[in-house]
């Protein structure tokens, strides 16, 4: 029994999941599959021992933007005709495709066990050398990247922000201030 | 089976599922966004494994700003369709032909 097998468990589920998204007919049954995609991706990832950028794609994909997905889905009226999805159309060119790149070796280095990182020090794990990488030789792009979110974040509620006007509101400075003709005696 | 091949064929695979589920898409504006993330997917995946693969910490770093950026695309994106479907009243694609083009 050897490793390789789970990784093939891995990819046929993320495989399956993502085909049973795209071609559902229903948006929450889209979104459900699009979140079992994202967790068996984020599994695969775990166990191949990229433990951040695995629990990175957990609370990133799965716990921000699905969840807008399902919002999104519940606040609209997602009315789904649905139309024959042309599948033999879709199939021939997906396999045509497919198959002009599974001849190919994309990895002529050798095998996996060949490949063997002597100089792993023990104190260093993924989010050591990510963190060392990150803030010092690419501060530049992180500097930018978290602009970017902050635009998002901007934009994402400017984008549906309507001022309320008719909603009757209270000026209390105006209702509890006392008028000024009583208190200096002018007319 | 496939010795590592997999690693560079399962990202493209789900490449392929995403780039089909747009190109026949008939239901709505929310399953492009969905077949969209499923793209970004797909080059997370191949980023990570192919640092994996090559024992560099580079393809990890892109691959956590690829994801930043997925996130705040679908922000935006999700918000513009709220607005969208405040203004036309609902999201189906056949509806999109004010232009007529």
């Amino acid at each position: 029994m050897k490793l390789e097998f789970i990784w093939f468990f891995f990819t046929f589920f993320i495989v399956l999941f993502s085909f049973l998204s795209v071609t559902s007919g229903n948006a929450v049954f889209s979104v459900l599959f699009l979140v079992l995609s994202f967790l068996s991706s984020a599994l695969f990832l775990i166990s191949l021992g990229i433990d951040f950028i695995g629990l990175m794609l957990m609370v990133v994909y799965v716990g921000a933007i699905s969840v807008l997905f399902l919002f999104v889905v519940m606040m609209l009226n997602v009315h789904e005709e649905f139309k024959d999805f042309p599948l033999f159309t879709f199939l021939c060119i997906f396999f045509l495709l497919f198959l002009t790149f599974l001849n190919v070796n994309f990895c002529p280095l050798g095998d996996f066990f060949s490949y063997i990182n002597w100089f792993h020090l023990d104190k260093l794990d993924t989010l050591n050398c990510l963190g060392y990488v990150l803030f010092s030789d690419h501060i530049n792009n992180f500097i930018e990247i978290s602009i970017v979110l902050m635009i998002a974040m901007v934009g994402a509620i400017s984008l549906n922000f309507t001022s309320e006007k008719g909603m009757r509101d209270q000026e209390f400075l105006f209702q509890s201030s006392r008028s000024t003709e009583i208190i200096l005696f002018i007319k | 089976m496939l010795g590592l091949n997999f690693m560079f064929l399962l990202p493209l695979c789900l490449f392929f599922v995403g780039f089909g589920g747009i190109l026949f898409n008939r239901r709505s504006i929310i399953a492009i966004i969905i077949c969209i993330e499923l793209l970004l997917l797909a080059v997370n995946l191949q980023l990570s494994f192919s640092s994996f693969i090559f024992d560099d910490i580079i393809g990890y770093i892109f691959s956590l700003f690829v994801l930043s950026i997925a996130a705040a695309e679908s922000a935006i994106g999700l918000s513009i369709l709220v607005g969208y479907y405040k203004v036309r009243g609902n999201i189906s694609v056949d509806s999109i032909n004010l232009i007529k083009g």
